[in-house]
């Protein structure tokens, strides 16, 4: 379903936001570490704070199948896209995944010191240390969220 | 404080107050709205705004399915942070109203129309609505508590430099010898290396740079319009304008148009450069007025983020309001003065050493030597009457009061500004090293001292 533009950004060092929905139905916004398609290409996982997904009541070995969107922006042109779909199960991170979020940390952290001219300090602020966990999301629809009328619109959804 | 609901919510760890500085939209703030189906939307927000201690606006322009979201329910929460220390935090939000008019949606106005015109495009990207929402919870993410940017003043140290300055400015006794101590004093007094001060024109609608410092060239009679950029923003809402985040404005606006492009909204049409004459980050433009009228702006500018604080802004008000209607009194004076035309003894023109070929064209009055741009307007026609004076009648010595009266100057009845034109003439010719220049000699006089063969030619059109 994503289109190639699209899932480099996704896979990118973009600015990764998260938006879900609490049991009592009010919206929690939160950020990814870093994204990853899988196979079959209408799943994807992303790295989660395991305090952020714990606030929502769900743990890891849940699989709690609640709506999830995941809204990705280049920190250099602004180009975002969502993706909305099911959160499918959250299961705990494996070796590699600590060096997959520094991955991330440095190419997002790298576009915001150049674009925003902060000091590279500065820009190391975002950085962290938190347990993160997998957070395994199955596609529904893609949509374009760059600033501007066209925000919202369809892009691709999945079949069936 | 209280739910929605009406039940009692833990206290927050962060009081609105708190986090203010957090809010200046210096990095976008994360927007999570939920369907009543639960369904999520996430997506970025231009400002946010502290309404009152338990309230934020939001700008709303391009937010319809966060729209559709908050009818069927009312709740958000909202990631802020802080440009300066990036310090992170959440809040929970509930939804009141929304807001098309009054002060709030006037200050979020503000600011999208100052993003709207850095990128040409004022006449399609405007704020729909101000969303205010109570927050009932602020939950700190991440703080790393603050970092001070170096070349900041305090307020002691700002005041001791604008008392000084507004001594200097005090003791100036014409315009030319003001908009040169005010610029130096404020990179000697106040820290502001780059520094420009422009005029309004006779017809309120351009500014023109009568003086700048800090900068590889000066830009003398250089030219913003009213509404364009910071500087012209400052002038048409006769208000501050402080921006931290110049590279981030200019980059969200650029996305918006060419969202708009692509949309078809609007064709590809010229990217206003923010009028700057570096990189720039920081800006702040203040209204210089007197009498209610807006005589120009005063400006400065860093290459650091957030550079300015309301320290400086007051400051520069001050020193803009002194200026102003210092500006005025000069003018008022000049315009006093009953200087008899000075008939001087005709002199020769000056015929050895190279020749500077003087061309201008009557429709715009701009003006060429030696075929690079001098100036045009006013200030050009200003200068081909002095020279043809002087080529023809050898004259040398001139008054205000005379000049002011030649109806090729096609100046309008109420508010000449002769005496700014003068001094923007002055000062051009002087940043030029022109072998043309004019030099004060008294009260409403001056002097042209030409310091090389002319030959002069009239055109009728810049084409010709």
């Amino acid at each position: 379903m994503l289109t190639d533009e699209a899932r480099d950004l996704l896979e990118g060092g973009c600015a990764l936001i998260i938006g879900l929905t609490k049991a009592d139905g009010s919206p929690f916004a939160t950020r990814g570490w870093g994204f990853d398609v899988e196979d079959p290409a209408d799943t994807a996982r992303v790295l989660v704070r395991a305090a952020d997904l714990a606030a929502l009541g769900v743990h890891v070995g849940d699989a709690p199948d609640v709506p999830i969107a995941v809204t990705a922006a280049d920190v250099r042109t602004l180009a975002s896209v969502q993706l909305k779909g099911r959160l499918a199960r959250v299961t705990p991170s494996v070796e590699g995944d600590a060096e997959r979020m520094d991955r991330y940390c440095d190419v997002f952290i790298d576009a915001i010191v150049e674009v925003d001219g902060i000091a590279r300090e500065v820009g190391e602020r975002w950085r962290h240390t938190d347990t993160v966990v997998r957070a395994w999301i199955r596609f529904e629809e893609l949509f374009v969220q760059t600033p501007g009328p066209g925000a919202g619109a369809s892009v691709a959804k999945v079949q069936g | 404080m209280t739910t929605p609901e009406g039940g009692s919510s833990a206290a927050p760890e962060r009081a609105l107050r708190d986090i203010a500085h957090t809010l200046a939209g210096y990095v976008p703030s994360v927007l999570a709205t939920s369907s009543a189906a639960g369904v999520p939307n996430v997506t970025y927000v231009s400002k946010v705004l502290m309404v009152d201690e338990q309230r934020v606006a939001l700008s709303n322009q391009f937010l319809s399915k966060t729209a559709r979201n908050l009818a069927e329910n009312p709740q958000v929460s909202l990631l802020v942070v802080d440009g300066e220390s990036h310090d992170e935090y959440r809040l929970t939000l509930v939804y009141e109203r929304t807001e098309r008019r009054g002060p709030v949606f006037d200050q979020l106005a503000t600011d999208v129309d100052l993003i709207a015109s850095m990128v040409g495009m004022e006449d399609v990207f405007r704020l729909q609505a101000a969303d205010i929402y109570r927050c009932t919870n602020i939950e700190v993410i991440r703080e790393l508590g603050p970092i001070d940017p170096p070349g900041r003043l305090d307020s002691v140290a700002a005041g001791r430099g604008l008392g000084e300055l507004c001594a200097r400015i005090s003791r100036c006794r014409d315009l030319d010898a003001l908009v040169r101590v005010t610029v130096d004093g404020l990179a000697e007094l106040l820290g502001h290396d780059h520094s420009m001060l422009l005029l309004a024109d006779e017809t309120g609608r351009t500014l023109f740079t009568i003086a700048s410092r800090g900068y590889e060239t000066e830009g003398i009679g250089s030219e913003v319009s009213v509404g364009d950029g910071v500087v012209g923003m400052a002038a048409a809402q006769c208000a501050a304008m402080r921006v931290g985040n110049l590279r981030q404005m200019v980059k969200y606006g650029s996305s918006v148009r060419r969202s708009f492009e692509e949309a078809g909204g609007i064709g590809p049409g010229r990217e206003i450069p923010v009028p700057s004459l570096f990189e720039a980050e920081s800006r702040l433009a203040v209204p210089a007025m007197a009498l209610g009228q807006l005589v120009g702006v005063l400006t400065v500018e860093d290459g650091r983020k957030h550079r300015y604080t309301e320290v400086d802004e007051s400051a520069l008000q001050v020193v803009a309001s002194l200026l102003a209607s210092t500006i005025e009194a000069i003018r008022a004076e000049e315009r006093a003065v009953e200087a008899a035309s000075v008939r001087s003894p005709a002199a020769p023109p000056t015929t050895e050493g190279p020749t500077t070929h003087v061309r201008f064209f009557a429709v715009d009055g701009s003006t060429f030597l030696d075929g690079d741009y001098l100036i045009k307007g006013v200030a050009g026609r200003l200068l081909w009457s002095l020279l043809r004076q002087n080529q023809d009648e050898g004259r040398i010595e001139f008054t205000n009061r005379e000049v002011r009266l030649d109806p090729s100057l096609d100046l309008p009845d109420f508010r000449d500004n002769f005496e700014s034109r003068l001094i923007l003439l002055k000062r051009r010719l002087d940043e030029r090293g022109a072998p043309i220049r004019i030099a004060k000699t008294g009260r409403g006089r001056f002097r042209l001292d030409v310091g090389a063969a002319l030959r002069l030619e009239a055109m009728g059109s810049p084409e010709d």
